[in-house]
Formats: C-alpha cells, sequence, structure tokens
C-alpha cells in the first residue's frame, strides 16, 4: 500500500513529455501482448485470492514458523518518492547473473543492477527490452523489435555486447543456460541457437504460439498456447520431445530449476509441477492478486511478480503456502530470486526483497481510497482481503461523524478473514454535506498493524451518471463512424484517456 | 493499460475497451494507433467538451485518465494512475 498516494507525487512531477511516454506506452502492442511486456492473462472467473492449497488444518499443523513479516523491502532504485522529476525507467522483466548482480530489460534498454540495493550500475541500449535471461555468463534479452540482444558482462560493471539474433515477427520468452539459447518466436516455432562463437540456428522446433521456454541442460520446457512441452535436448540441432501436458490458460512464464516447473498463467495465477522421470506432477497452485507473467523458484520457495503485488510461497508437500506478500512501489513486472533474496523489476524502480526465514503472517490488502457523493447516502462495498498464510483480524475505528461501517454479515466494525480469503463491510456517507475524512483501521498483519482508508468527496465522479457524448471513433485504419454513450447500454464500458500534449 | 485490459475481457462481449483522445485531429489519433500498433479505437474529443466534463480528481495528472462506466451509464471507477488489476477487478465484481 501507499502507491496511490506516491504515484501522484510523481505524476504531478512528469512533464507533459513524459506523460506522453507514458501514454505511448499504455497504449502499445499487439492484441496479444502489450508493448511494455504485459501479457495479460486470460479471464479467469474472478481476481479474488482464491487459493484453496492451503487450509486452517495445514496451519495449525505448520512447525517452524513464527509470526512475523517473512517478506522485506531492504532496498529500491531511484529511492523514491522522487528520481527529481524525470521518469528514467520503465522495467519489465529481471533475471539473476549472480549473487551480486541481476539484469534488468524495458523500455530504456538493459541494465545491470546491484541485488544489494537495486542502484542501476550500467545501461546500455537493446531496442525496447521485454524478457531476459542470463546463465551467470551470457545475458539474453528479448526485444519488441525483431531482435535478441546478447550481452556479457565484463570487469568494471560494465555491459558490453555480444552478438544479436535477428529473425521476422515477435518473440516473447528468452532463455540460455550452457551456451545454448532459446527464443520463443510465437507461430514461427521454438528456436534453438549455439552462442560460442557466431551465433548459429540449430533447430526449430515447430509450434502454434510458442510463448515461454525455460532451459536447464539437456532439458528445455516450452509453451505452446496452453501446453506445456518438455524436450530432451541433448542434441540441440535435433530435440526430442519427451512429455507434454495441457494447463487452463495460455501460458506466460516458466521458470524451470532442472526438477521443478513453476507456469505463470496470467490472470488463471500459477500452478506447480515436479518433474518425475520426465513425467509433469502437479504439486501445486495459486492464485494470487492480478495477473501472474513472471514466477522465479528460490529453492523450496517461490516468488511471483503479479503487478499488484510480489508473491513468497514456500513450496510443501501439500501445495502452495503464501508466506508473505510485498506491494510495489510502482508495478511487480518481473521478478527473479535466489538465496532468499529477490529482485522485482518494479516498472519505475528496481526493488529488492528480502525473505525473512521461519516467519510467516496475515497479509492485509485493503483500498487506499474510497469516494462518496456528497449528499448522497449510497453506501459502498469495502472488500478487505487475507493474501497470508494466518487468518487476518480486521476492525475500523475513528470512523468519521455521519459515516457507517458494517460487516456485511454482522453490522459489526470488526472481523476474521480466512486465509486466502475476503469480507465485505459496506461503508455509507452521510445525507448531509461533510469533510474529507479517513477512517482508520488496525489488523494483526505484522506489518501493517495500522492504516487508513481516506474518504474523499467526488461531485461528480464515481456513483453519478456519465455524460452522454456522441463522437467520431478513430481506428488504425481510419474513420469507424460515430460512438455514443447508448450504443454500450447494458455493457461496461471502460475509457482510458490519453493525449498527446 | 487499456491493451492489458482489453486483453483480459477480450472474449467478453459485455466489456467494451475504449481510448478516448482530448484535443488531437482524426490523422494524429490515426497515426499514434499505427504508432502504437494497437488494435483499440479511440474516440476524437477534439473540442476537449467531454473530456472537462468530468471533475477531476485532486492531484491527478490531466492523462491518463482511466474511467469505467456500468451497464446503466453510472461512473463507477475513475482514477489517475495505472492500475489494470484493479481495474479488471471492479469490471469482474460488475459482472457478478
Amino acid at each position: 500500500m501507499g502507491f496511490d498516494t506516491w504515484s501522484r507525487g510523481i505524476m504531478r512531477k512528469c512533464n507533459r513529455l513524459s506523460s506522453l511516454v507514458l501514454l505511448l506506452l499504455a497504449c502499445t502492442g499487439d492484441s496479444k501482448s502489450d508493448e511494455f511486456g504485459v501479457p495479460y492473462g486470460e479471464s479467469s472467473d474472478e481476481d479474488q485470492p482464491t487459493d484453496t492449497t492451503v487450509d486452517d488444518t495445514d496451519l495449525e499443523n505448520q512447525v517452524g514458523y513464527e509470526i512475523g513479516d517473512a517478506v522485506l523491502t531492504t532496498g529500491t532504485f531511484p529511492d523514491p518518492p522522487s528520481n527529481g522529476g524525470q521518469i528514467m525507467y520503465e522495467w519489465v522483466d529481471v533475471a539473476i547473473y549472480d549473487d551480486a548482480y541481476a539484469v534488468q530489460v524495458g523500455v530504456s534498454g538493459v541494465g545491470l543492477v546491484s541485488r544489494v540495493d537495486g542502484r542501476v550500475l550500467n545501461e546500455q541500449n537493446n531496442g525496447r527490452g521485454y524478457s531476459v535471461d542470463s546463465d551467470g555468463d551470457l545475458i539474453v534479452v528479448g526485444s519488441r523489435t525483431e531482435r535478441v540482444g546478447l550481452w556479457r558482462f565484463q570487469e568494471g560493471e560494465v555491459l558490453t555486447p555480444a552478438g544479436f539474433i535477428e529473425g521476422a515477427g515477435v518473440h516473447e520468452k528468452v532463455a540460455v543456460d550452457d551456451e545454448i539459447v532459446a527464443v520463443a518466436w510465437r507461430n514461427r516455432g521454438l528456436k534453438l541457437y549455439q552462442s560460442t562463437t557466431d551465433v548459429q540456428l540449430l533447430s526449430t522446433i515447430s509450434a502454434t504460439d510458442a510463448y515461454a521456454v525455460d532451459v536447464v541442460e539437456d532439458r528445455l520446457i516450452y509453451s505452446d498456447v496452453a501446453e506445456l512441452v518438455l524436450m530432451d535436448i541433448s542434441t540441440p540441432a535435433s530435440p526430442t520431445e519427451l512429455n507434454r501436458v495441457q494447463v487452463d490458460s495460455e501460458v506466460r512464464d516458466i521458470d524451470f530449476d532442472g526438477s521443478r516447473v513453476a507456469v505463470g498463467l496470467g490472470g488463471n495465477g500459477v500452478i506447480l509441477f515436479e518433474l518425475d522421470n520426465d513425467r509433469f506432477v502437479e504439486q501445486g497452485s495459486a492464485l494470487p492478486p492480478g495477473s501472474v507473467f513472471s514466477l522465479s523458484l528460490d529453492q523450496d520457495h517461490l516468488w511471483v511478480a503479479s503487478w499488484a503485488t510480489t508473491t513468497l510461497y514456500a513450496i510443501q508437500e501439500t501445495g502452495l503456502l503464501p508466506l508473505a506478500q510485498e506491494d510495489p512501489l510502482s508495478s511487480a513486472m518481473g521478478v527473479a530470486a535466489s538465496g532468499g533474496r529477490a529482485i522485482v523489476a518494479d516498472w519505475y524502480q528496481s526493488t529488492v526483497l528480502e525473505q525473512v526465514p521461519q516467519r510467516w503472517g496475515a497479509e492485509v490488502h485493503l483500498p487506499i481510497a474510497m469516494r462518496f457523493r456528497e449528499g448522497d447516502a449510497i453506501s459502498q462495498p469495502l472488500w478487505v482481503y487475507n493474501y497470508g498464510a494466518q487468518p487476518l483480524d480486521i476492525s475500523f475505528t475513528d470512523i468519521p461523524t455521519g459515516f457507517s461501517v458494517e460487516h456485511s454479515e454482522d453490522d459489526s466494525q470488526s472481523t476474521t478473514v480466512a486465509v486466502g480469503g475476503h469480507e465485505i463491510f459496506y461503508v455509507s456517507a452521510p445525507n448531509g454535506s461533510w469533510a474529507p475524512n479517513s477512517i482508520r483501521w488496525t489488523s494483526n498483519d505484522p506489518d501493517e498493524s495500522t492504516g487508513a482508508i481516506e474518504i474523499r468527496p467526488s461531485t461528480s465522479g464515481e456513483g453519478s451518471l456519465h455524460p452522454d457524448f456522441a463522437l467520431p471513433l478513430v481506428s488504425r485504419n481510419g474513420a469507424e463512424g460515430t460512438a455514443r454513450l447508448s450504443d454500450f447500454e447494458g455493457k461496461v464500458l471502460f475509457l482510458s484517456w490519453w493525449s498527446d500534449y | 493499460m487499456a491493451n492489458g485490459v482489453a486483453d483480459h475481457f477480450e472474449n467478453n462481449n459485455n466489456v467494451v475497451v475504449l481510448l478516448a483522445n482530448a484535443g488531437n485531429a482524426a490523422g494524429t489519433i490515426e497515426q499514434f494507433l499505427t504508432q502504437a500498433r494497437t488494435d483499440i479505437p479511440s474516440l476524437m474529443d477534439q473540442s476537449e467538451s467531454l473530456y472537462r466534463a468530468y471533475a477531476v480528481p485532486e492531484n491527478y495528472a490531466p492523462f491518463p485518465r482511466q474511467i469505467v462506466i456500468d451497464q446503466t451509464g453510472v461512473i463507477r471507477y475513475i482514477s489517475g494512475q495505472y492500475d489494470a488489476p484493479a481495474v479488471v477487478r471492479v469490471i469482474e465484481n460488475m459482472l457478478e
């Protein structure tokens, strides 16, 4: 939490040009994936956390955990709230290089990043960086151009170019291990390259839509629409298929550590497999808030970045146990971790997260503000989520005069939210006029034991009728006639305003 | 971000995603959408009359502005920040 306030600060500081840059990013990309690397998940029935892999009984039987915050933010760069008013970075993906360094990619290119404080040590132009992988030697950067960049890290903390792979069409994720580079070229298939001297194409595995890929030694796993395919690449010039498994929806990311396979499914969460004699055995699944397009296995833990938050899970025999979440400063676009330390490609920042071993707790998630029309005593639902590993106790206090907060079932001002569950309160405003205020809350979340929801007036915003309109509609193919508000009656309309000034 | 929300509801006929432009002419919008390689069409509000009809939340930058309108024409969400998951959640709650 705290994003709202910070974001507004940054927005205020944006000059018009950087607002435009932001907007260009907002609107770019083909119909399947955003320009800035956000392959948004297929629609799930609901985005609420419905992780059912752990129930309260399991929790009581867990030993060795103590109550406390399991994930801490220990570094961020640039340090918010301001980096001098300039938006410098729009990071979308990150890979571990070694214990000291990570490599991050984004709109501004490729950056060498300190794993201690997230500081960007060196930055090079690589088109619009989109995905990245490294085996601790070679760094492979997928981009939104038709070029895959290869980089090496030289002494003096400088990234130097080590060649490139060029091909027609859009590519998505990339992977590298021991001089074998894999690139997912969507409908052009999955291609394997040798990177020793001159980059050389070794083989092409045909696919309907190759999107995500990872390689460990002689095993490669890639996704083809909603299928995971395991290949033996001990002879990389002629890979052989060993197995495949169907998942719920299109795959957006794969992390493979040689035995476990973590799979990001966009809005459908995450699914974890274990390879047993080259067969996929499901080990658990989870549905964190937001959309999963990046994840990272770290021994017996799994880090998941889902825009809205970064979640740390313990991998247990019973499935994925959510230990804690840490909200990003901007947006958790990508995550990579090793040794209990993760680095998050946090859009405007690089953020370092650290696991505190053997800790777990409740994790509260609430809106930062609610808006009411003055003079309109409409009540609004307030959703309280618990994304943590322990039941969440929440109480609302200091409710402004005339306002009320009532639990949907028993009208009380406090409740317990089950692990992975949510509860609904209703907040209502007084009939007469009122001043902006806030509702305070307390919880048993170890790092958010207290907080406030701002109450703001809205004279013609939320809750009011949208002004009628009849405006020309323009697509990239030209004029598309006139659109009227009434055309959309019975449908939900999402309007995203932009301008070039 | 509009793409993120659009992709999420790609197969849902009950959700419409539109860009909306304030101040520009058709040629500029067309060029922008082409450069952006987006298939999402944009409303053209050259006079900014619709744009100015909103009460701008205090402290928000003029753009982007994200607005969710329900099935009966009521504004259910208005924000000056990027939060596609929040928009998706708001819309999904409205579809329940």
